[in-house]
């Protein structure tokens, strides 16, 4: 426990989710390689985890995901560094993902946020925001206090 | 409970909930009930306990009646730099080190949608975009806090595109203050 009220990690993630989602014309589309992606039905791998040892080693895909994460291309504790780098990603995207999300897709941005202090202060600038809510892109952080676990399938 | 947040946690990157049977246990209408409870618990664990928005002006020279008249909005509480016993707490001794003035939800939104304690908050400061940038241009520290307390070490606070336009467009820079629940806390929103 320290008393820090910055995340000793965090990085950001775009999600699009739809059951008929073709990862090939995502990539198309924004231009660029996802982190990782796949079809619904598609087998996804899972790590395994000895404390856990009932979580299934890989699943059936129920709906088609495209993810892109800043976790491998940004390396800072600093949040907005990676929520900058994704909206830089998805610069005149806009459109797209307007369309993405009037066809039915989801979309959002995850910021995972790792403290382990009991008081912890995700932020962020009205430039950033404006950027952002131009992209039509919703943001949530997935904070974890006190007991830091990066549980992500992004290896 | 911390069982049912890792499955969320792989769930929430996937897209679905990952289903998950136990070994050596049969499908039972106890299990059924199991996983209906965590899926429960997953939603209290997630939001939080108690929430409020504040917004909060802060300098040396700051003159609380100057910025009231100024917004046409009564604060929440406000102080000169060296009152004693400002802020909430009032707390005899403690000397003002800046002047403040802060428009709190907190004694008027009821509930733990933090959507809705922001809102309220940007509707009272509705039309004063320009008040606050003059007031930023001359040095007034401005911002949004949202204290967010959370009964679980897994906690998600959420801005929808309208709400991070509002923002934006009042130069509102907005902050989550996230405590895990029974924590002490500095009362500063």
């Amino acid at each position: 426990m320290n008393f820090e009220t910055q995340p000793q990690e965090t990085y950001a993630t775009l999600r699009v989710y739809h059951a008929q989602l073709e990862p090939d014309q995502l990539t198309k589309l924004f231009e660029i390689k996802p982190t990782m992606a796949w079809k619904m039905g598609d087998q996804i791998a899972i790590a395994d985890s000895d404390k856990y040892s009932d979580t299934p080693s890989a699943i059936n895909a129920q709906t088609g995901g495209w993810l892109l994460s800043s976790k491998h291309s940004v390396r800072s504790t600093d949040a907005m560094k990676h929520i900058e780098w994704m909206a830089d990603q998805l610069a005149n995207h806009g459109n797209s993902i307007y369309k993405l999300q009037q066809a039915g897709f989801t979309v959002d941005l995850v910021v995972a946020w790792f403290s382990d202090s009991w008081n912890t202060c995700p932020a962020l600038t009205p430039e950033l925001m404006l950027r952002l809510a131009n992209l039509r892109i919703p943001l949530w952080f997935d904070v974890y206090l006190d007991r830091p676990m990066d549980l992500s399938i992004l290896s | 409970m911390s069982d049912c947040i890792i499955r969320a946690n792989k769930g929430l990157y996937l897209g679905f909930k990952i289903e998950v049977r136990r070994k050596n246990r049969n499908h039972s209408s106890m299990q059924q009930s199991e996983e209906l409870l965590e899926d429960r618990t997953l939603e209290r664990a997630t939001g939080p306990e108690r929430v409020r928005a504040t917004f909060r002006i802060y300098h040396p020279d700051l003159e609380p009646e100057k910025l009231t008249e100024l917004l046409e909005i009564t604060p929440s509480i406000a102080w000169r730099s060296g009152e004693d016993g400002y802020g909430w707490r009032k707390r005899p001794g403690f000397k003002a080190p800046s002047g403040g003035w802060l428009l709190s939800s907190r004694t008027v939104m009821r509930g733990n949608n933090a959507t809705a304690h922001i809102d309220w908050l940007l509707d009272q400061l509705a039309g004063k975009a320009n008040m606050i940038k003059e007031l930023q241009n001359r040095g007034f520290m401005i911002d949004v806090v949202v204290g967010w307390h959370a009964t679980s070490w897994n906690t998600t606070p959420a801005l929808s595109p309208d709400l991070m336009r509002r923002l934006g467009k009042l130069n509102l820079p907005i902050w989550f203050d996230v405590y895990l629940f029974g924590s002490e806390e500095e009362e500063i929103s």
